[in-house]
């Protein structure tokens, strides 16, 4: 556990998540701050690694890289003048004000606890481990949070079916025809019978 | 033609594309519809042409055309030079149909000098013409299936056999596309000996062929999902927007042109003349591959019945007809296909002019692509078979 | 019998390439004498990289050819055979002729997002040879969690292909990203699904364990849950955004989708990529349905990586024959048939997953009886399923036939045209309806 492959990886790692994060809070495009985001919690994913935690590692890139930075990828590409600039809107002094509060009391919280290594190593079977205690113990947590995922999948399907109309557009004729309102035959005036041609039907001219 | 107003209309684009793409796809409330150009230089519109599609999302709102990008001003070309030496002229209005516009052409002119065409020629000229047009459907709809997205395997297949027809061509007047064949009054040259049996070889092979593509082509899922119910108009429509060839008869409007207004001896032979029911670009498709084996009927009548003789009548080279006008029309694979000539008493016309059946039949592409989807509108018009060169002349 | 016990005394030796373990046990064993043991397993990691990358290559350059010769063969046509015999350097002549044309980039481009896509649509294409198993002990990494870190970077293309479609500026190329986008994040779901089965069945995530499990129970999961295969199969078609499923590359709409602005060897490596993805997940079907480098018993003297080539190359030759005969779907039509069809046939099966593995593992049946029935009662499932769904889920457009009718002596407008259509005999021609 401490030699020096572990401690490379370690440094680099951290260097590629912190310097992720703060190329976030320094970039001025909101794309390139997603990326750098992407960067970091690929970070993430190898620090779960190295704590031989190789079922979170994977699920961290599958759940955050592969889907949420999509997602927000396309938040931002669908939200109007997304491309102003971080010093522009008007809030940024009180969220820098709450940022900051946040931030004190997540180092607080940091330098408090007891991060003693684990007494009994790694583990192996972290997947059985965590679906058992999913179904277990966090039941609840489980099967709220299902609810709240099919209520955000109906709510965008409902969010994106607004502004649909309706069907293709027919000819005019067809379209009286559909609604039942004609009493006009076309063919009367498309094509009005010859002088020669017996008439069917007889009625008009 | 382009005038200013186009100029200015593709700058608009191109300031449009340059201006960032996040409002572009704004689609929240106050969206603007999106104006996608597609062309002139695009893979999928059959030519120089220019479609401007406006998009809200997915669904097509508008389609306007703009054409011109192919005008060689045939029309007043043609003043200038003899009824003769018009005819190649007609060759590349529509180049993929050269001999029914040989063929229309010829009949104008023929009106107008009161010429009468010997019985071998008559015979002759239908059997170019339905070879052409198995020719010129192969291509249709290989090229339809082509815009449906099937990297182009069915159109090799019926390239094959359109490379049989263009042999027969070669064999007979030297050239593959522009033939250049029929005169005022007949046909250039008399039919070559190696020819018929060719031609019966042909006609032995194709029902397999057409078998082939039935089995390949006509229960595919894929298909049916990309044209079935695209791209409708109604018959009432269609009559009244003057479409004609397999578009209008797709909707259900029994109107060819062989039988409503014979000509070149088409009375004689028995043939049928397919019509589908639903307008959509599915059933063009069908009526095509229909009557590609009516064709094959008629001409296994003209081989039997081909009469002895002479092949061209004896028309002076610089004719000069009698003042007056002429309207001939023929049914040539995209529709009607009518040559107006207006003559002074010159060797020269004093009005030519091509009725072109693709440019009539594009007027109804708006109407048939809006509140489809972009790819639903490619698929009409390819099902639709323009021929650019017939648009802009 | 005498050959095949002097076959089996190369067994082990390090010149028995039917395991090529022998030769990374030899190259550890020899560095182990004069360094620590890390350097022996990086330096193993590192051969296997390599062996992996410079295998990849010239594949790459082969697939090109196969591709190109196979689909002309289904077009009635030679295909390349001017470049070399028989065209085999005809893809060398297209990597030349792509390193050297000038790489244009559009001024307004966003320099470094236009610059990246390239390079890192590599990284997804090589990492996941790394969990491919060729042998009994012949993967670069076996990982415990094989099959889920497969989805994961396969994941993360999706991510480089919007930054391709949004970097070039360019409306085209951004609808075709976002298109390709949307497909991709949706067919991701009946892919895990279909894996989803095949882990919960054979109760491991590593690919390799998957095999084994197949090698232990003799039978192969195609048999046991096809509809799963043919849903991963359509789903990982439709992930290389090959048709049908190509309509972010559909030259016949949008030029060329997300790589429009891509020009020189940048457009090269992303269509490298895409038939190096192809090849790998050819091999993933055959690994995971077909039983990859096991075929019962045979692998004991075949050396297992040529088994599980050939598996590939059929399964490789399937996705051509899709790819050059059928039309291609519409976007609508795709997502529709994703989310309506796919994501219900494989979470049924998800489920019939559950039950049967419950039934194996705390009821104690036999599976000798009892996988037989299982693999009977699942095929019929999916035929019945299929019927099913191909019965209800026509659209309306499509379930009245498309009918030729020959006109007869009525020629006219309107009028003629009721009558043709008011006539009660057979059509002529009729295709398609109920």
């Amino acid at each position: 556990m401490s030699d020096f492959g572990f401690h490379l990886a370690f440094w680099a790692l951290a260097a590629m998540t912190l310097g992720g994060a703060s190329m976030i809070l320094i970039s001025r495009n909101l794309i390139h701050a997603v990326i750098w985001l992407v960067m970091s919690m690929l970070g993430i994913a190898g620090l779960y690694l190295t704590l031989s935690a190789d079922f979170i590692a994977v699920v961290q890139v599958l759940i955050y890289v592969g889907a949420i930075s999509v997602l927000m990828l396309f938040a931002i590409m669908l939200t109007p003048r997304a491309e102003r600039d971080n010093s522009q809107t008007k809030i940024s002094a009180p969220a820098g004000l709450v940022v900051l509060l946040v931030m004190i009391a997540t180092m607080w919280v940091a330098v408090d606890t007891d991060w003693g290594p684990v007494r009994d190593g790694a583990l192996t079977e972290q997947a059985r481990l965590i679906g058992e205690s999913l179904i277990k113990h966090y039941i609840l947590p489980f099967e709220i949070g299902a609810v709240l995922l099919t209520a955000a999948l109906v709510g965008a399907i409902a969010l994106a079916r607004q502004d649909e109309e309706d069907g293709p557009v027919h000819a005019a004729s067809l379209q009286a025809e559909l609604d039942g309102e004609t009493s006009i035959d076309p063919a009367d005036v498309i094509d009005p019978p010859l002088a020669s041609e017996p008439s069917d039907g007889g009625t008009t001219s | 033609m382009t005038t200013a107003d186009d100029t200015r209309s593709m700058m608009d684009d191109s300031r449009l594309a340059m201006q960032g793409t996040i409002e572009a796809l704004d689609s929240g409330d106050g969206s603007e519809p999106v104006v996608v150009n597609l062309g002139p230089q695009h893979p999928s519109t059959h030519g120089v042409f220019r479609l401007k599609v406006t998009l809200d999302g997915e669904i097509v709102r508008d389609a306007e055309m703009r054409i011109g990008y192919l005008h060689r001003s045939m029309e007043k070309l043609a003043e200038e030079r003899t009824y003769t030496q018009n005819i190649p002229f007609t060759d590349r209005i529509d180049y993929l149909a050269a001999m029914s516009n040989n063929l229309a052409y010829c009949l104008a002119a023929e009106e107008l000098l009161g010429v009468e065409v010997p019985p071998r020629a008559n015979a002759i000229r239908v059997m170019f013409a339905e070879l052409q047009r198995v020719a010129s459907h192969a291509m249709a709809n290989g090229t339809f299936i082509n815009d449906c997205g099937a990297w182009h395997t069915p159109l090799f297949h019926m390239f094959r056999d359109r490379e049989r027809v263009l042999d027969m061509f070669e064999m007979t007047c030297g050239a593959r596309l522009t033939t250049n064949y029929m005169r005022i009054g007949g046909v250039a040259f008399d039919l070559p000996d190696e020819l018929l049996p060719t031609l019966e070889q042909f006609l032995a092979d194709m029902p397999e062929n057409i078998a082939n593509y039935e089995a390949l082509l006509m229960e595919n899922e894929i298909l049916h999902a990309r044209a079935r119910g695209v791209g409708v108009i109604s018959p009432e429509m269609a009559i009244n927007s003057s479409l004609s060839g397999p578009v209008l008869r797709a909707t259900g409007v029994p109107w060819d042109l062989r039988k409503a207004n014979p000509y070149s001896g088409y009375e004689d032979y028995e043939f049928d003349v397919p019509v589908g029911e639903q307008g959509d670009c599915f059933d063009r498709f069908l009526v095509r591959m229909a009557e590609v084996k009516q064709s094959l009927r008629i001409l296994r009548q003209v081989i039997d019945n081909l009469p002895d003789g002479p092949w061209l009548a004896d028309v002076p080279l610089h004719a000069r007809p009698e003042p007056g006008e002429s309207y001939a029309r023929v049914e040539s694979p995209r529709g009607e296909l009518g040559f107006y000539l207006v003559s002074d008493g010159g060797p020269a016309p004093y009005r030519f002019h091509c009725r072109p059946p693709s440019l009539i039949n594009l007027s109804a592409l708006k109407e048939m692509s809006i509140g489809g989807t972009l790819a639903d509108a490619i698929v009409t018009l390819g099902s639709i078979d323009i021929v650019v060169g017939e648009i802009d002349r | 019998m005498s050959g095949l016990s002097g076959f089996s005394s190369v067994l082990g030796a390090w010149y028995d390439f039917r395991d090529l373990n022998n030769l990374q046990r030899l190259i550890t064993e020899w560095i182990a004498e004069w360094g620590p043991d890390w350097i022996a397993s990086i330096v193993t990691g590192v051969l296997g990289a390599l062996a992996i990358l410079g295998v990849i290559g010239p594949t790459l350059l082969i697939l090109i050819w196969v591709e190109r010769k196979v689909i002309a063969r289904f077009q009635q046509r030679y295909g390349p055979n001017r470049v070399g015999p028989k065209g085999l350097l005809q893809p060398v002549a297209d990597a030349v002729k792509l390193i050297l044309k000038e790489q244009l980039a559009p001024r307004s481009a966003d320099k470094l997002l236009f610059f990246l896509p390239p390079v890192l649509i590599f990284v997804p294409g090589i990492l996941i040879w790394g969990v491919l198993p060729f042998g009994p002990r012949m993967s670069v990494a076996d990982l415990n969690v094989g099959v889920l870190f497969l989805l994961a970077v396969s994941g993360t293309a999706v991510l480089v292909l919007f930054m391709a479609g949004w970097s070039s500026n360019n409306k085209y190329a951004l609808f075709g990203a976002m298109r390709a986008v949307a497909m991709s994040i949706s067919y991701e779901v009946p892919m895990v699904l279909a894996l989803l089965t095949l882990v919960v069945f054979s109760g491991t995530m590593s690919v390799n364990g998957i095999v084994e499990w197949q090698q232990q129970e003799d039978v192969i999961f195609i048999l046991l849950f096809p509809l799963s295969a043919v849903a991963f199969f359509f789903a990982a078609s439709a992930e290389l955004n090959r048709t049908p499923a190509d309509i972010s590359e559909a030259e016949s709409e949008i030029v060329a989708g997300y790589h429009t602005e891509y020009s020189g060897m940048r457009f090269g490596l992303f269509y490298a990529v895409e038939l190096g993805n192809t090849l790998v997940v050819s091999g993933f079907i055959a690994t995971f349905f077909l039983g990859g480098w096991w075929l019962w018993g045979l692998d004991q003297w075949v050396p297992s990586w040529i088994i599980l080539l050939v598996k590939t190359g059929a399964v490789y030759f399937l996705l051509i024959w899709t790819r050059g005969t059928l039309p291609r779907l519409r976007v609508d039509q795709l997502m529709g048939f994703c989310w309506k069809a796919l994501v219900p046939a494989t979470l049924l099966f998800v489920v019939v997953a559950f039950v049967e593995r419950t039934l194996l593992i705390s009821e104690g049946w036999d599976t000798t009886v009892a996988l037989p029935i299982m693999a009977v009662f699942n095929i019929a499932l999916t035929l019945g399923a299929v019927m099913l769904f191909a019965r209800v889920s026509r659209p309306a457009a499509l379930r009245r036939p498309a009918r030729i009718r020959m006109a007869g002596a009525e020629i006219g407008g309107l009028r003629a045209a009721r009558q043709v259509a008011s006539r009660t005999e057979e059509p002529q021609f009729q295709v398609g309806g109920d």
